[in-house]
């Protein structure tokens, strides 16, 4: 399986600007819910908040991965945003977040392969080849192009 | 001789922070020519699972975890470092250091 299979266009955005973190995830959470990813934002939301509550997300140089485990989350997923304006995020570096991937986790144990997948994502953001290519991208192809050699690959 | 680590990582998700961490522990400690083993727990089960040998090998054993250790007893009588999820994500590098100074100490 390849990362490439949990990626949607309709779930990218880089025209996303507001002025803080709580607008950026609503946001974000509006195109899962356009997509079926999720049926209700508000619940979403919440489960997203929750989990920031135990420990940032903001894992450094500018990107966060937030995400949330809810009985509103129909399949695993993620939704990507890049942001003009960075926003505050209280991030591991104490730097304001442009890069982020959300990711959607539904409460019920669902394919094992799709968890999989997101972690694989969350791992891929520790490299330095794929944060430098995240921060020249412009576009939705660029973003699909960086991971579409990444697959799992069984140790 | 190469110095010898063992690590779990798990937080409160098990989808991501515990994978990132895992990541970043092995970064570090190939740059630092250091050893190491990561045990990630979590939530689609346990992965690389250290096994009787390899906490033998362990010079000290790195706990970089938001939730309880599973099996924890197999590290009994072990150094352990015992930090958060996100410590290694934000500096690898110092944990390995913490962890090998640790091993190094005489109690």
């Amino acid at each position: 399986m390849k990362i490439l299979e949990l990626l949607n266009k309709d779930q990218m955005s880089f025209d996303i600007k507001e002025d803080d973190q709580l607008a950026v995830i609503k946001d974000m959470a509006g195109m899962f819910l356009k997509t079926g990813v999720i049926d209700n934002v508000d619940d979403y939301v919440d489960s997203v908040l929750e989990r920031e509550k135990t420990g940032t997300t903001g894992i450094g140089g500018g990107i966060a991965i937030p995400h949330g485990k809810s009985k509103s989350v129909k399949e695993s997923s993620v939704a990507f945003a890049k942001l003009s304006k960075p926003v505050k995020w209280n991030a591991l570096d104490g730097k304001d977040v442009s890069i982020i991937f959300m990711l959607s986790i539904p409460a019920e144990s669902a394919s094992n392969e799709h968890l999989k997948l997101l972690s694989l994502l969350a791992q891929s953001l520790m490299d330095d080849d794929v944060i430098e290519a995240l921060d020249k991208a412009t576009t939705k192809d660029d973003i699909i192009n960086i991971f579409k050699n990444k697959e799992i690959v069984e140790q | 001789m190469k110095r010898k680590l063992i690590a779990v990582t798990a937080c409160a998700t098990g989808i991501a922070h515990t994978y990132m961490a895992e990541k970043a522990l092995r970064k570090a400690a190939k740059s630092m020519d250091v050893l190491i083993k990561v045990e990630t727990q979590g939530a689609t089960g346990i992965g690389n699972r250290l096994n009787e040998k390899d906490v033998q090998i362990g010079e000290a054993v790195i706990f970089a975890t938001d939730t309880k250790v599973r099996d924890a007893e197999r590290f009994d009588g072990k150094k352990i470092l015992d930090i958060n999820v996100s410590d290694p994500i934000k500096d690898a590098k110092k944990v390995i250091n913490d962890a090998l100074a640790l091993a190094d100490s005489s109690n």
